[in-house]
């Protein structure tokens, strides 16, 4: 059983929204729903300043808050490390939103609290998720952990990274290059 | 049928739950079997959202257009599409589309009719206006290239020099510089070059995205990358240096880079002396644009300065500046210069024609298409004086001049308008002057949606099929970014069309037939596609089922192109690169360029006082996307439309972050949104120049943000045409206007 | 001031509105209310955590009849029930309204997370519900061997509802604001000072009606300066409860808790806060309590009211005061430069207006359904039936 991981190379974003879009048309997503998301800093003051662009999305974290407060189970954690979501299960509570230290939910027209999937379908074949075959950039790396081989774990190996709110110990699969 | 959205699946689940009261639901494991299950057909085609038209797929699922990806083969996209190339695709479905001819019944108001009467209607009256006044005061204003195969055969057949193309108010500083001096242009070779810089070029905002890609990876192999530009643009984001210059100075810039270059022998003087004609002659007038003096004039520390020059002497030829897109060239009175400075800088560092310098784009040649019924009709002269002497003599006439055809109308040059493809009431300078377009005997515009110029201007609206709903012939995939291997793409229907609408060519047949052209365009689509074919070894079927073939035939080798002698030979009239325009040697000038100093510039002693400078967003394309709902979204989620300030100059007032303000010229006063930011230069305001939609049928664009162009005069940069869009000084206060 | 049909139509008018309000929001979806994906749990939240919490309240004192064996208040006991189920489901409204879709609450049963506080909550509230209408019965029946079984497990599932609701919002590491360990006992308190309000409203309601008899209003009476030395008690405990939260929050390092207890301070929860949670359920209160001594019924009223109008507030302003800080997730963020925007939308105060109104109104259409006196009166009461006075009943 796969474990799966994604690698995101911050540096290199530079904003441009074809994931969130490429990921909104995939996934036949609402006008209102995104599964992704940037974060714009400025840092320092003119003209010596920069703009990080961090982009986010649902961690999958494998101690996963949202998970933790779903009472049906409609939010849940598969064996492969994917947070997943079944909307029959869903109550409309909405408390996977206000546990989610990330923001990384959205409310759909059935009131609903929908999530980025990880787009199971690709990673099973061994494809990237739309959001990441699309960028440009090629910021986003996603990857079976377990796989000693896999390009996620070559390219880990070679950088430091970090995790976004490790200090909550919600144990996110998402790494960032530091 | 309504597109099968996830949306609906939940909703019909939502609703037999309530009905059954036994909780049913389709779980996303339902959902994704329901996808699989249903045939998805996937069709490769050509993207429309912006000029590099990246190869996509299409993928079809009940006869509806799902979405679409990136064409792994396609130079421009790799497989890789932007924001825009997502967004775009949904809008086959969109609300803003115009679904039948029109004809204006009153001002703004129409009343659709049939492709019958729309024909009779502007044939009559085209033939009605050749009759009295010449087949010459009949114009075609188009983007540029996609109408020409078509607009030509009518304008050849009535004898018409007026076809007019948008690059003025895009790129003809450059255009028309390059030609001159290299004989075309060339690309940068982003993925093995060492050392890059881009001014005035904002790569990850005016989007190429395997150019972007090239650019990242050389990156990542090591490359340095400069960015030159008043406002931190999307590619500074990835940049080792980001230098911000005083706007319009960039001239000073570049004439100081050389001077270093050459002052210093850091230039590549063989390279120079086989391929170089007019240095001595340039050197001789420059020989004083120190960078001491440049700092002076672009704000840019005079070390600085020699920093960059060197280290793109110490990495030449794998090093260059990149010969850019519209940044620069259709900015400012001296943009012609700029550009030719462009050329000058990039040839002494010796890098054309060479791997990871500059490349030109690998191409093939068609078989020429047969037409029938042509008929030699004598041409009168241009209308907007491009090529004429006494006139716009400098100016390309394959391309010429956009922005002023109201007064070619008013001259009385121009009687009948077709508009295609080209929205210049939103996109040329000075809106309320475009709109006089309407003062002509006949326009007819050929959109696809309710653009402001066919709701202000047209007699006629004639519908053009939307990208996904027509096949065209093929095309070559050129410019802007570098590919060892010719390509050739083609863009075929992939759904039915929506609305009552046609192609260019069934457009441009009916027309014709009706004003008793009756032999004209008989070919169809497919016979245009077949003869075209024919040299290149691709069949049709092939082509079309494959959607782009890269060609291993003609490699592109990095060797500077030479005569049967040996002797170098680009298209100049040296066979070299020239470091002076011949034709620009004109009103006594040398034709090299030297200082010149933007033609206003804001009085630093005024607080209030700002250049208004533009650029693109990468999730929208010029003007044309935002009313695109889903790339709207993302502009209000992220404060697109607000106009950038620097926060010391918005301190001093008063301004603070998130308020609004005014922004005021001769022509307009604007109230938009402000970020107060760190990340612009201060004597300036930046804004996007995707927004200030005023066509009420387009909703999600209506009244969303402003448009640069609202605040400049449509007025000609001498040498090769262009807008001059950011010549302007505006006035910002705080608060609303009223 | 007392009449019933004033009464009635008054809270007629309420549930018709806030049926509209609901039904809104069923139709149009979240649109209508005032949430967003940044702040997504709204005033019906809120105003949910307010019925409930009066419910659990009321049934504290009602068991301190059988469980605490005061026998003083046995006059209110059966009052005190069925006003504690009214509000009960009064609170369920509100969340079935805030709930997407609330039948999807059926996989709780075939799919229950035991780690989820509201899976928990709902099984709590679900089982204190059913226990309480058991109860409710048996004192209707005035089977008192019974009552004194299932009471004191009506008031520890009540109680232990009422602690996982707190844990509802307590455990969330998300939102500093509400991440406390002692929220659940805070909760809990809370709970006690409202339902407590609620009472003390109904004394001087109940003591100004036809409905009880004489000797039974007297006896409600010599309650009133208990409940209120009961109330000044626990309001100085909320009290230093408060204060303790205020320390916690602005020294306490927990993310986004100093932001939120900054609000306020110079934001927006400022006057919100100041006013009508702080004005509303404390300050007045007791100024009114302690000054009035003389005219005790107008100072109950006021300050019960003032108390209940308070704690709708300062539920709305917990709720709110841990979503609109945004958070950081990234360090610096333009997009934590502003507050969340929320607001709460027409939909949702008919629907809060619906659980005022609702309330009301099932209490008097229960009170005429049932027998709500206690045994010696029964005779009484049942003769008035007889005679066509009142309009049917299931005592026997
Ligand atoms: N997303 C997106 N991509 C596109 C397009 C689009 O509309 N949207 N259009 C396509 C087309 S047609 C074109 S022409 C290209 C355009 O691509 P670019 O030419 O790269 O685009 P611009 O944003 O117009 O200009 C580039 C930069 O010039 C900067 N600039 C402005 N004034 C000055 C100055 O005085 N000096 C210097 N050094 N810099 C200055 C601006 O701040 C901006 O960042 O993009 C193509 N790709
Ligand atoms: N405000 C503003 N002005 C600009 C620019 C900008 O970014 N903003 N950029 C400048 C530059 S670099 C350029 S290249 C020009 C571009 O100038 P335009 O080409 O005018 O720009 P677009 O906004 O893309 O408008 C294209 C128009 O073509 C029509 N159209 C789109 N697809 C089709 C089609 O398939 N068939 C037909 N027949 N019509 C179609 C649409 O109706 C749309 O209104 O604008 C220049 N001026
Ligand atoms: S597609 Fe890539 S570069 Fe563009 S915003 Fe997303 S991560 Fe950043
Ligand atoms: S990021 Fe949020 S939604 Fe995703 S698994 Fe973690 S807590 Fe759940
Ligand atoms: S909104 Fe749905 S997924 Fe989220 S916690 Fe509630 S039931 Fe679970
Ligand atoms: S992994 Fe799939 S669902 Fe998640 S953001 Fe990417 S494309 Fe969207
Ligand atoms: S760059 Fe983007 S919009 Fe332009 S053709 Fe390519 S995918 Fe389409
Ligand atoms: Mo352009």
């Amino acid at each position: 059983m796969a474990r799966f991981g994604l690698l995101i190379d911050a540096r290199k974003c530079t904003g441009c929204h074809a994931c969130s879009i490429a990921c909104a048309e995939y996934n036949e997503l609402e006008e209102e729903v995104n599964y992704n998301r940037l974060e714009f800093v400025e840092k320092g003051s003119y003209p010596h300043v920069k703009m990080d662009i961090i982009p986010l999305q649902c961690m999958h974290c494998d101690n996963a808050p949202c998970v933790a407060v779903c009472s049906t189970q409609a939010t849940f954690k598969e064996e492969n490390g994917i947070v997943s979501f079944i909307a029959d299960k869903c109550t409309g509570c909405k408390a996977c939103m206000a546990a989610c230290p990330y923001d990384a939910r959205a409310l759909n027209e059935a009131r609903l609290a929908e999530k980025c999937r990880w787009c199971p379908e690709k990673l099973t074949q061994g494809e990237q998720p739309v959001c990441s075959s699309t960028c440009m950039n090629e910021v986003r790396l996603f990857g079976d952990l377990d796989d000693p081989n896999s390009e996620i774990n070559k390219k880990m190996a070679q950088h430091e990274v970090s995790q976004l709110l490790d200090s909550h110990g919600t144990k996110p699969r998402i790494y960032y290059i530091k | 049928m309504a597109k099968l959205k996830r949306r609906s699946f939940l909703k019909a689940g939502a609703i037999s739950a309530a009905a059954a009261a036994i909780p049913f639901k389709l779980s996303m494991k339902d959902y994704q079997k329901a996808i699989a299950d249903e045939p998805t057909k996937k069709i490769p085609t050509t993207c429309n959202g912006c000029a590099s038209m990246c190869g996509i797929y299409a993928y079809i699922k009940n006869d509806r257009l799902v979405r679409v990806e990136g064409h792994p083969v396609h130079a421009k996209s790799r497989g890789r599409l932007c924001a825009r190339g997502h967004g775009m695709a949904a809008d086959i479905y969109g609300k803003g589309r115009v679904t039948s001819p029109m004809k204006k019944v009153a001002e703004g108001e129409f009343e659709p009719i049939s492709w019958d009467q729309a024909f009779d209607e502007i044939g009559e009256k085209l033939n009605g206006v050749i009759d009295q006044h010449g087949g010459n005061s009949v114009m075609w204003l188009e983007h540029g290239v996609r109408g020409l195969r078509y607009a030509e055969q009518l304008l050849d057949r009535i004898g018409s020099s007026n076809y007019v193309t948008h690059y003025s108010t895009c790129f003809s500083a450059k255009t028309n510089a390059w030609q001159q001096m290299v004989g075309g242009m060339l690309n940068g070779d982003h993925e093995n070059s060492k050392y890059m810089i881009f001014e005035g070029r904002n790569f990850a905002g005016g989007i190429i995205p395997h150019g972007m890609n090239q650019i990242t990876k050389a990156k990542e192999n090591g490359a340095k990358i400069v960015v030159i530009d008043p406002k931190y643009s999307e590619i500074a984001k990835i940049a080792d240096d980001w230098i911000p210059i005083r706007p319009g100075t960039d001239l000073a810039l570049r004439l100081a880079m050389a001077h270093v270059l050459i002052n210093e022998n850091l230039y590549d003087k063989s390279y120079v002396k086989k391929y170089v004609d007019g240095f001595e002659e340039y050197w001789h007038e420059n020989k004083d644009k120190t960078p001491e003096w440049a700092e002076e004039i672009t704000g840019i520390a005079a070390s600085k300065i020699r920093e960059i020059s060197r280290e793109l002497a110490a990495n030449a030829p794998k090093a260059f500046i990149e010969p850019g897109w519209h940044g620069l060239h259709a900015h400012y009175i001296n943009s012609t210069q700029t550009a030719q400075m462009g050329v000058i800088l990039n040839a002494l560092l010796g890098n054309f024609y060479r791997e990871g310098g500059l490349m030109p784009s690998a191409g093939v040649d068609f078989g020429e298409v047969l037409l029938r019924d042509v008929v030699e009709v004598e041409k009168g002269p241009r209308a907007d004086g491009a090529g004429i002497e006494g006139q716009r003599m400098t100016v390309e006439t394959g391309r010429g001049i956009a922005q002023t055809v109201p007064d070619m109308i008013e001259n009385d040059k121009v009687k009948a308008l077709f508009v295609y493809h080209f929205n210049p009431l939103r996109t040329a300078p000075d809106p309320e002057y475009q709109k006089k377009m309407k003062n002509a005997e006949l326009v007819v515009s050929i959109p696809v949606d309710w653009n402001e110029t066919s709701v202000y201007a047209a007699d006629y609206i004639l519908p053009e099929s939307y990208y996904l709903e027509r096949t065209e012939v093929p095309t070559q995939v050129a410019g802007h970014t570098s590919h060892l291997y010719p390509q050739i793409s083609i863009r075929q229907k992939v759904a039915e069309p929506m609305h009552d609408t046609l192609p260019l060519l069934d457009i441009m047949r009916g027309i014709t037939h009706a004003m008793g052209h009756t032999g004209m365009y008989g070919l169809t689509v497919e016979d245009e596609i077949d003869q075209m074919l024919e040299p290149v070894g691709v069949s049709r079927s092939d082509l079309l089922e494959k959607g782009t073939v890269e060609l291993r035939s003609n490699k592109i080798e990095p060797i500077f192109p030479t005569d049967m002698n040996g002797n170098p030979n680009i298209g100049t009239h040296s066979g070299k690169i020239q470091f002076s325009g011949e034709i620009y040697r004109i009103d006594g000038k040398k034709g090299i360029p030297t200082w010149v100093a933007p033609k206003v510039s804001p009085d630093p002693s005024k607080d209030d006082e700002f250049r208004l400078i533009h650029g693109k967003q990468p999730y929208h394309s010029h003007h044309v996307t935002s009313n695109n709902p889903k790339l709207v979204r993302i502009t209000e989620k992220y404060n697109g439309t607000a106009m950038w300030m620097n926060k010391k100059r918005a301190d001093r007032l008063g301004i603070k972050d998130g308020e609004t303000v005014t922004i005021t010229s001769d022509l307009a006063s604007k109230s938009v949104p402000v970020k107060v930011t760190e990340l612009v230069h201060p004597e300036c305001v930046w804004i996007s120049s995707a927004y200030g939609g005023f066509s009420d049928r387009l909703e999600t664009a209506y009244n969303l943000g402003v448009n640069y162009n609202d605040f400049i005069k449509a007025e000609v940069e001498p040498f090769s045409g262009a807008v001059m869009s950011q010549e302007v000084v505006v006035k910002v206060r705080k608060g609303a206007d009223v | 001031m007392l009449n019933r049909k004033m009464w009635l139509s008054i809270s007629s008018v309420l549930v018709l509105i806030g049926a509209v309000g609901i039904v809104n929001i069923f139709i149009q979806g979240e649109h209508v209310m005032g949430t967003s994906n940044y702040v997504p749990w709204g005033s019906l939240i809120a105003a949910y955590v307010f019925f409930v919490a009066i419910s659990t309240g009321l049934t504290f004192l009602s068991s301190l009849a059988h469980v605490f064996k005061w026998g003083k208040i046995e006059v209110m006991t059966k009052r005190l029930t069925l006003a504690s189920i009214v509000t009960l489901m009064m609170g369920f409204v509100m969340i079935g309204v805030e709930l997407g879709s609330p039948l999807s609450l059926f996989y709780i049963l075939i799919s229950p997370n035991l780690q989820a506080p509201i899976f928990w909550m709902g099984l709590l509230y679900g089982i204190y519900m059913a226990l309480h209408i058991v109860e409710f019965f048996f004192q209707l029946k005035e089977d008192h061997g019974k009552i004194k079984i299932i009471s004191p497990i009506v008031l520890v599932v009540a109680i232990a509802a009422q602690g996982t609701l707190g844990a509802v919002f307590g455990m969330s590491i998300a939102r500093g604001y509400w991440n406390e360990s002692y929220i659940s006992i805070y909760f809990i308190l809370l709970a006690f000072v409202s339902g407590l309000a609620f009472a003390i409203l109904m004394t001087v309601i109940l003591t100004k009606t036809k409905t009880i008899s004489e000797s039974d209003k007297q006896k409600i009476l010599v309650l009133q300066p208990i409940f209120s030395k009961m109330l000044i008690g626990l309001l100085i405990v909320t009290v230093f409860f408060n204060i303790w939260k205020w320390f916690y929050s602005l020294y306490g390092n927990m993310p986004g808790k100093a932001e939120a207890a900054l609000l306020m301070v110079g934001g927006p929860l400022t006057i919100p806060y100041w006013v009508l949670e702080v004005g509303l359920v404390f300050v007045l209160p007791i100024i009114v309590l302690f000054a009035f001594k003389q005219r005790k019924q107008l100072s109950l009223t006021i300050a019960s009211i003032s108390m209940l109008i308070g704690f709708l507030a300062m539920r709305i302003i917990m709720v709110f005061a841990g979503q609109i800080v945004p958070l950081t997730v990234v360090q610096g963020s333009e997009s934590t430069n502003q507050l969340r925007e929320f607001g709460i939308l027409w939909s949702e105060w008919a629907t809060m207006g619906f659980g005022v109104g609702g309330t009301i109104l099932l209490y008097l259409i229960a009170e005429r359904l049932f027998d709500l006196n206690v045994a010696p009166h029964k005779e009484e009461r049942r003769k008035r039936v007889n005679t066509g006075e009142g309009s049917y009943s299931l005592a026997k």
